[in-house]
């Protein structure tokens, strides 16, 4: 038997796995913290399922979403100060309108890294995403690929240049097309 | 404003430093100012940190797949779990329970990523622009707490480039690049410039030169200390007065005093200088105690900790994969925001995973290892163990902040049936496994367990019912506390039940909640022998037990 707010309940949580690595991706830029970023993508999540009953659907979730998680990234700089946000409120604003406008290009960017992962050698693609695995630092990284912390700064340094420059090439390439 | 390409790299090392949390305030306002000023800045940093957004998502997905292949299987309610936990967790508790994780296995399917094409592109390995300003390394740090006054707090491991160091409380040892290394202890305020020079502005600092770092040098409110290759500890006090102690070798002080006279002392090991606000210097005698001694033994203390971790993730192991292992939550690895506790017990199905509600995740018996804290009144995990079980071992390791007026619940069960278990520290402090036979409750109590000296540490319980030999037994801490006869035949169960909770029943009038943590959770489904527990606990007790092999009593 399904009821009328099972169905609320299993349309809420389509749209949340279907946005929430992007919701993540903007409070991120707004938070260059990932530990902070999770927390407050986690009060996000809190507000977003008690106020889904105000949802219109067939609106645009993404937007209502990022609202949602840009007030909350205002608290969290009035709670915490800097530890959590690093810019100022009119930083931090300009860089949300710019987001706005980059929605596009970053999906194609996300999809994009995917191809230029694989074409990083072993080594190099064990030590970045065991470094972007979950509770896992630098330090985890550097164990898991046998170098050295200091190492290990320096390679993920010269990693993610590689990707960022493969990315806008893929990306140019597929313009080009 | 058009970035030029020195900009543009100066960016790219400034995101850099920001993910790793290595920028110093200066750099910090430097990034500030080239993303108010330009859209192009802005635009670079959007992607390079939605870079980072997407690694971590690729991370899970890449290496999560390596782990099936290992023979991990996670079932496809974890991998949504793994991936959506934030929204899944808070869904499942506000809107229709724990039933969404396996409700909604499809839903993954959604948002997947876009096959890749194979086509070869060439990247440029020797075009790769490095930076190198890191000038140390922050390498060990035991209960640091960072001065409220600081936003730059990195994390242990951290590089640093030219910094500065406000610690409140604690020690930290730093590691410059150039081969000298310095304990802080706070509270300090210490400046990195370079490779080989600091500013010591207030605190306490014990520094190892070895002679390749010779000529390391501490800035000081009065003047500076050149090392020639030594071991020499600074106090700086509050009023700008300083103490330089020397141990082994020789460092020259080089100052100035109000008036404008130059000071200049060569201080050999074993000697003590004492330069006043002024700048005035004096000698003074040693002090008879190594200066920032309990720096070693706090240091080696962690290490200590960190082998007995190790350890304890054999056994770990070993729990998860016993064939009497019903229930076990080792509450390790899993993520800080994560709602669902896993059952690590291999020969069980996930439906013994437990709920997690309000509970906050904290800090176990180890750095790094995790619990869970109950502090607020629905503060639970819910979990539902079916079995009806003739004989069961409960094993947990808990840390009671306070005992309440009424009682501790570790596991309480809402049935009132005949064989519903529960099992709780009482407010005398006595363990007590509590079973309903018909309209009766038997309790099985120990003696006084839990006095003053035991609360705010994590300390091991374990309690066997075993209708086999008709006898409840508790532990505390690995040894016997009491045994008890089992009054009737029944097999206990553990159906819609609690950890860290008892909901109101007739025998209490309100709902009560642990103040305190849990980090580790186990229930077997056999008797285990004393040796058993006893090993539990040896192994894993966060710190060293005294006299391991004697009897003592708890």
């Amino acid at each position: 038997m399904t009821s009328a707010s099972d169905n609320r309940s299993a349309e809420l949580v389509q749209l949340m796995m279907k946005y929430q690595r992007r919701l993540f991706a903007y409070i991120h830029t707004l938070v260059p913290s990932r530990s902070d970023a999770d927390d407050i993508l986690q009060e996000t999540s809190l507000t977003i399922c008690e106020k889904f009953k105000d949802f219109e659907i067939g609106t645009n979730f993404y937007s209502w979403a990022c609202q949602i998680a840009y007030w909350k990234v205002r608290a969290a700089r009035k709670k915490f100060a800097m530890s959590k946000v690093v810019f100022n409120q009119e930083v931090m604003d300009v860089i949300s309108q710019t987001h706005g406008k980059m929605e596009e290009e970053l999906d194609a960017r996300h999809y994009a890294l995917s191809r230029c992962l694989k074409k990083l050698n072993e080594r190099d693609r064990r030590m970045v995403l065991t470094r972007y695995e979950s509770g896992k630092n630098v330090s985890a990284a550097a164990l898991a690929c046998g170098r050295t912390v200091q190492g290990a700064y320096k390679a993920l340094n010269r990693i993610r240049k590689v990707l960022f420059d493969c990315v806008t090439f893929e990306l140019s390439m597929e313009e080009a097309k | 404003m058009k970035l030029s390409d020195d900009e543009i790299i100066e960016l790219h090392d400034l995101f850099d430093g920001l993910v790793e949390n290595n920028l110093s305030t200066k750099q910090k306002d430097r990034l500030q100012a080239l993303l108010q000023d330009s859209e192009e800045a802005r635009h670079f940093y959007i992607r390079f940190i939605d870079m980072s957004s997407s690694l971590k998502y690729y991370a899970d997905e890449f290496l999560g797949d390596e782990k099936d292949i290992q023979g991990v299987k996670p079932s496809m309610s974890e991998k949504i779990i793994q991936f959506a936990s934030p929204f899944l967790a808070i869904a499942a508790i506000l809107t229709v329970g724990l039933y969404l994780f396996h409700t909604f296995d499809t839903a993954t399917s959604t948002d997947s990523v876009t096959p890749s094409s194979e086509n070869e592109i060439v990247i440029e390995f020797d075009k790769i622009i490095t930076t190198d300003d890191s000038v140390a390394v922050l390498t060990k740090s035991v209960g640091v707490q960072w001065s409220k006054k600081t936003g730059f707090r990195p994390e242990l491991g951290s590089t640093l480039e030219p910094s500065r160091l406000q610690i409140q409380k604690g020690l930290a040892q730093v590691e410059f690049l150039q081969g000298s290394t310095v304990i802080l202890e706070g509270p300090v305020d210490f400046k990195i410039l370079n490779s080989n020079e600091g500013v010591l502005s207030e605190g306490k600092l014990r520094a190892t030169v070895p002679q390749v770092a010779r000529g390391f040098t501490v800035n000081l409110p009065k003047g500076r200390l050149i090392d020639l290759g030594t071991e020499f500890g600074l106090n700086v006090h509050p009023g700008g007065s300083t103490e330089i102690f020397v141990y082994k070798g020789n460092v020259l002080y080089r100052g100035q005093t109000d008036s404008d006279e130059e000071v200049t002392r060569e201080i050999a090991g074993g000697e003590a200088l004492f330069v006043d606000p002024f700048g005035f210097a004096n000698w003074v005698e040693m002090p008879s105690e190594a200066f920032l001694g309990t720096a070693d033994l706090a240091f080696r203390s962690k290490e200590e900790s960190q082998l007995r971790h190790a350890a304890w993730i054999d056994l770990s192991k070993e729990l998860s994969q016993g064939a009497g292992t019903t229930l076990y939550y080792s509450f390790d690895n899993q993520s800080p925001w994560a709602r669902v506790l896993q059952n690590q017990a291999s020969s069980q199905q996930n439906n013994l995973n437990g709920a997690i509600v309000g509970c906050k995740w904290t800090e176990g018996r180890w750095p790094g290892k995790g619990a869970l804290s109950f502090e607020k009144e629905n503060d639970r995990v819910r979990l539902n163990l079916h079995e009806k079980l003739p004989s069961v071992t409960l094993c947990s390791w808990i840390k009671i902040d306070k005992l309440p007026d009424n009682l501790s619940p570790i596991l309480s069960t809402h049935q009132m049936s005949s064989g519903a278990a529960s099992w709780y520290i009482n407010n005398k402090g006595q363990v007590v496994f509590e079973v309903f036979r018909g309209s009766n409750r038997d309790l099985y109590k120990s003696a006084v367990a839990f006095r003053k000296e035991r609360i705010g540490k994590w300390i091991h319980v374990a309690t066997i019912y075993d209708l086999g030999s008709k006898r409840v037994s508790h532990y505390v801490n690995g040894r016997p506390f009491s045994h008890e006869q089992i009054k009737g035949n029944i097999p206990v169960s553990f159906s819609n039940s609690q950890l860290g909770h008892l909901s109101k029943n007739s025998s209490f009038p309100e709902n009560i909640t642990l103040q305190g943590s849990v980090d580790e959770f186990v229930i077997f489904n056999t008797s285990r022998l004393e040796s058993d527990i006893r090993r539990m606990y040896e192994i894993g007790c966060p710190y060293e037990t005294a006299n391991s092999l004697g009897p003592r009593l708890p």
